[in-house]
């Protein structure tokens, strides 16, 4: 039977490495495409993803037995993605989307503005019209949407995460589901989905 | 369900996060209201549709962050890794403190469980009387509920009786300590043969005359307790048990609720004169000269209060025990009413 995410985290407290070991394979997938698609590159995600896992080496010390580990691993993620932006604002340096966009014609999303990005070519496979999609979403839906869809947290893990009531996440994440269904609506497949 | 509550679960619903009990509600609210369907509709096709890729992580990424993990370990300051240290022996050495703790409070509860409600009379604990010993022939006044004048014969050798002698004959072989308990002066119980002595009584007295003091005090208490006509002689000679077995401290008090229990009968006289003795005994002055003090009214117990009296204002000597007058070389009319004292007057 696997150990719980708090027990190996205690364990690691008291000096069990490869309690961290095991966090970190259990971990690295869903944390490392959390941050690329909160920073949209690869590069620049696993840099932030592995300074992540070794604040929570820092912090360790501050795990409480009651404390939710992945909760704490994500907020630690939120707060580095965040700092990530403000540098990357601040250098001004080009972000490349990922997965790379299959059309070729298809512009970086920097440069394309929210309103455009919603209304994908019809050329454009579907999955980048999502891509572009979520990356164009408003900061607080687009923390909510990837904390509950690639994350995986639950809505009162996203509200410690993020710092907002449960309500103002729900609210918040059915805004991102209606942006996104504005971009989805004109696809064949969203219309095939409805029957 | 009205729409209001729909628009707060919905999100739940879509992630089958709901009880099973709202979920029912909803899929209801659903089926009547076509507003909820195409709601809850669009938002499953929008999250089927906007499933977004899933990429493994870079080669070489856990190896990478588990290498730098002791240089991120190391970078603490060092009062926060002594500190980290500290804390971590001081989380395995609580551990055998809350063990401990846990152990001290079962320990006092589970004694809890032995404290007495009550700390009664313990009758089991014998108690040797230091100081003049009781004398081997300690008679009992005779009982019945009409006291009398004794005949002055019978008050310089039997006990101050306020009934004949004759009406209680003492029992035999009493007048001889048992065996089990030579010291002490043995008691000689009136008994009155050829009266109505129900086999408990006789027990009792067996018991007593066998030197199993306790079982006989409890014998006479049982009695005592039931009624019938010899209670209160019960309660008198349970009141003596109690002073061969523990002891005149212990058997003060119940020489006093015999006399307050029993006050018309011709127990409560001998019952006050036993206390006194024992108050006496006991050098509790003033309790035991108000004792003599009332028993002075008393014909039959006026000569012998009087004697008592001179002795607590120190007007009378009290010679030694029955251990140095035993019976037989000394008449029994040298033993006083409960045999303790020999008087020579200056």
């Amino acid at each position: 039977m696997e150990a719980s995410d708090r027990t190996l985290m205690l364990r690691y407290q008291r000096g069990d490495r490869e309690a961290f070991a095991q966090l970190v394979r259990r971990y690295q997938t869903p944390l490392y495409n959390y941050v690329l698609h909160q920073l949209g590159a690869a590069a620049a995600a696993e840099e932030v993803a592995r300074h992540v896992f070794l604040g929570v080496v820092r912090e360790s010390a501050s795990f409480k037995e009651d404390d939710s580990f992945s909760t704490w691993l994500f907020s630690l993620a939120l707060r580095a993605c965040r700092r990530e932006r403000t540098r990357a604002l601040a250098d001004s340096s080009p972000r490349v989307l990922v997965p790379e966009p299959r059309s070729k014609g298809a512009a970086p999303a920097s440069d394309v503005s929210s309103e455009a990005a919603e209304r994908a070519p019809p050329s454009e496979p579907i999955e980048d019209s999502v891509v572009r999609a979520v990356d164009a979403l408003p900061e607080q839906e687009k923390d909510v949407y990837l904390l509950r869809e690639v994350a995986g947290l639950g809505f009162a893990q996203i509200a410690a995460v993020t710092e907002l009531g449960e309500s103002v996440v729900r609210v918040r994440l059915f805004q991102a589901f209606e942006r996104l269904r504005a971009t989805l609506q004109d696809f064949e497949e969203y219309r095939r989905a409805l029957r | 369900m009205n729409s209001d509550k729909f628009d707060r679960v919905v999100l739940d619903l879509l992630y089958d996060e709901l009880d099973e009990l709202t979920a029912l509600a909803a899929r209801r609210h659903m089926e009547q209201s076509a507003r909820a369907r195409d709601i809850f509709a669009h938002l499953k096709a929008t999250r089927r549709l906007s499933v977004l890729p899933i990429l493994p992580v870079p080669e070489g990424f856990e190896q990478s962050v588990l290498v730098r993990e002791p240089g991120a370990r190391a970078e603490f300051p060092l009062r926060q890794r002594l500190g980290r240290y500290v804390s971590m022996t001081a989380s395995y050495a609580m551990r055998p403190q809350l063990a401990m703790g846990v152990l001290l409070l079962l320990m006092i509860g589970s004694s809890l469980l032995f404290l007495r409600a009550r700390p009664g009379h313990h009758g089991a604990i014998q108690v040797t009387e230091r100081g003049v010993p009781e004398t081997e022939a300690e008679i009992v006044v005779p009982i019945s509920d009409a006291p009398s004048e004794p005949s002055p014969e019978a008050s310089s050798a039997a006990a101050p009786s306020a009934l004949p002698a004759s009406a209680v004959p003492p029992l035999d072989g009493l007048e001889t300590p048992p065996p089990a308990v030579t010291s002490q002066p043995a008691v000689a119980l009136a008994v009155d043969p050829s009266a109505d002595s129900t086999s408990s009584f006789d027990d009792a007295v067996r018991a007593y005359r066998a030197g199993h003091y306790v079982q006989a005090q409890r014998l006479f208490d049982r009695l005592g307790k039931t009624g019938g006509p010899r209670a209160a002689e019960a309660a008198l000679y349970a009141a003596q048990a109690t002073r061969q077995s523990s002891g005149c401290a212990a058997a003060v008090s119940r020489f006093q609720r015999v006399r307050s229990r029993y006050p018309a009968s011709g127990v409560a006289n001998e019952a006050l004169w036993r206390a006194g003795k024992c108050q006496q005994k006991l050098g509790e002055r003033a309790a035991a000269k108000q004792s003599f003090e009332t028993l002075l009214h008393v014909p039959a117990y006026a000569r012998d209060a009087r004697r008592s009296l001179l002795e607590l204002d120190g007007k009378v000597e009290e010679a030694s025990g029955p251990s140095d007058h035993p019976i037989g070389i000394e008449s029994e009319a040298a033993l006083d009413a409960t045999g303790d004292a020999v008087f020579t007057v200056k």
